[in-house]
């Protein structure tokens, strides 16, 4: 190779090398920005992986049937037809009457809530073991939805949207690092942040800005704080399970347990603020810490 | 490296990806999931053929691909698969790469490397966490080292595909 086309290579080299590390600075701290190619690749992308989720669910159900009746046809020998059938049934209901009853509650989370909400469903996860991110099928009104916006389960908060490309989104799950969500100690009315464990093997949270006069305690449970405007307040975010109590400085830190079971997540509402949304209490006493 | 021997492995990663997230979205656990993107990479660099522009180019895209699923900051994949890439290339005039020991092996140290540098250059996000993170990687790690060998013999094979037959060619 000749010292002139070595040189040539080497400048190319350092120019591509340049690109990702100008997205990278640019990117770093806010990374909702989605360019064309952007938006046309992930459009492309989430309605394979919603497929590949129905199909793989699918087969799993078909599986979990077959399997149920074998274990019929060697107990009862007799009564194998009948028994397959009516556990078939038995076990189609079940899962029927539990997602129904997590959509009863999601529904009625949702009635209670006085923002607008978009129902939507997981369709993937992310593939990198240091974020916490997940896409969602909006089941409507793709551009009434914004980054930031809240996303909440039955349970409790979820996250927020950090990009939305037609009728998907990705979620910044309230366990990923860039995360910070404003909160309140429900028992002690202690504000804090919560914001996601880097890298951790479980979805973990841990509450910062606590002050050190705010007696949290293990088991106290952690909900929104409704600044900010995009979560409404009183949402449930997670119980405290290790408080950090140091000898100095200002806060304290402790680690929060997220009421909403990341890993099991299903169905969610997004939260669409109001302009004209009245100040108050949004959930009825009674709904904290369910 | 011929365009469409870079189309073909930019969307086999695609297609991994693709698949990796769909999957992890059924499970009730956090599964450490394999560097897919790392070991096409990887793969490609240590074959060492064509010019390292055109490595790097690709490398670039399946970085950009790999951003996009992960939930990383755009830029994060495609800086560390890059440097992955050149380093692989500096290194396959010098690795032994012919037995899935070896394989596994050299994949566990670069998911390692790759880990702690895609750690290092977002540390700031951890603010005081990084040890929760760097927990991950070796975890991660084994999981890349374990499919390696099959990830490896799977893009052989698409190689083999993609290169004429030389007796046909002769035949012609």
């Amino acid at each position: 190779m000749t010292l002139t086309r070595r040189a040539r290579e080497l400048v190319i080299v350092a120019t591509l090398l340049a690109i990702p590390v100008l997205f990278l600075r640019a990117n770093l701290a806010a990374s909702d920005h989605l360019n064309v190619v952007d938006r046309a690749i992930l459009r492309v992308s989430a309605p394979l992986q919603a497929g590949l989720t129905a199909l793989v669910r699918g087969i799993g159900n078909t599986w979990t049937r077959y399997i149920a009746l074998v274990h019929v046809k060697q107990d009862n020998a007799r009564l194998v037809d009948e028994n397959a059938r009516l556990r078939a049934e038995l076990v189609a209901a079940r899962n029927a009457a539990a997602r129904e009853g997590e959509l009863e509650k999601l529904l009625a989370l949702r009635a209670s809530v006085q923002f607008d909400t978009i129902s939507a469903r997981v369709i993937a996860v992310e593939t990198s073991a240091f974020f916490r991110v997940v896409r969602i099928r909006l089941d409507r009104g793709g551009d009434e939805v914004k980054p930031g916006m809240a996303v909440i389960a039955s349970a409790g908060v979820v996250g927020r949207v950090q990009r939305v490309f037609g009728n998907w989104c990705d979620v910044l799950l309230a366990a990923d690092p860039k995360s910070s969500i404003d909160v309140v100690v429900a028992r002690t009315g202690g504000r804090g942040v919560v914001k996601g464990i880097a890298g951790s093997d479980r979805y973990r949270t841990r509450i910062e800005y606590l002050e050190r006069k705010d007696e949290a305690a293990d088991g106290d449970l952690v909900v929104t704080s409704g600044l900010g405007g995009f979560f409404p307040r009183d949402l449930p975010v997670g119980k405290i399970v290790k408080v950090d109590k140091r000898g100095f400085g200002l806060y304290q830190d402790a680690e929060v347990q997220p009421v909403v079971e990341f890993g099991k997540l299903r169905d969610v509402l997004v939260v669409v603020p109001r302009e004209a949304q009245p100040a108050g209490p949004t959930l009825p006493p009674s709904e904290v810490g369910k | 490296m011929s365009a469409q021997r870079a189309i073909v492995m930019i969307l086999a990663v695609y297609v991994a990806l693709v698949v990796t997230s769909s999957l992890q979205a059924l499970s009730p656990w956090r599964i450490p999931t394999p560097e897919v993107a790392l070991l096409v990479v990887l793969y490609l660099g240590l074959g060492g053929r064509g010019t390292a522009p055109g490595h790097l180019f690709v490398a670039l895209v399946i970085g950009y691909l790999a951003d996009l699923f992960a939930g990383s900051p755009k830029g994060l994949e495609s800086l560390t698969l890059a440097v992955a890439m050149l380093l692989a290339r500096a290194a396959s005039s010098r690795l032994d790469v012919a037995t899935p020991w070896h394989t596994m092996v050299i994949a566990l140290v670069a998911a390692i490397a790759h880990g702690l540098l895609q750690l290092a250059i977002s540390s700031s996000l951890y603010a005081g966490n990084a040890s929760a993170a760097l927990r991950l990687v070796p975890t991660t790690a084994v999981t890349t080292a374990l499919i390696a060998p099959l990830a490896f013999r799977w893009l052989h094979r698409l190689d083999r595909r993609l290169t004429p037959d030389p007796a046909r060619l002769r035949m012609s």
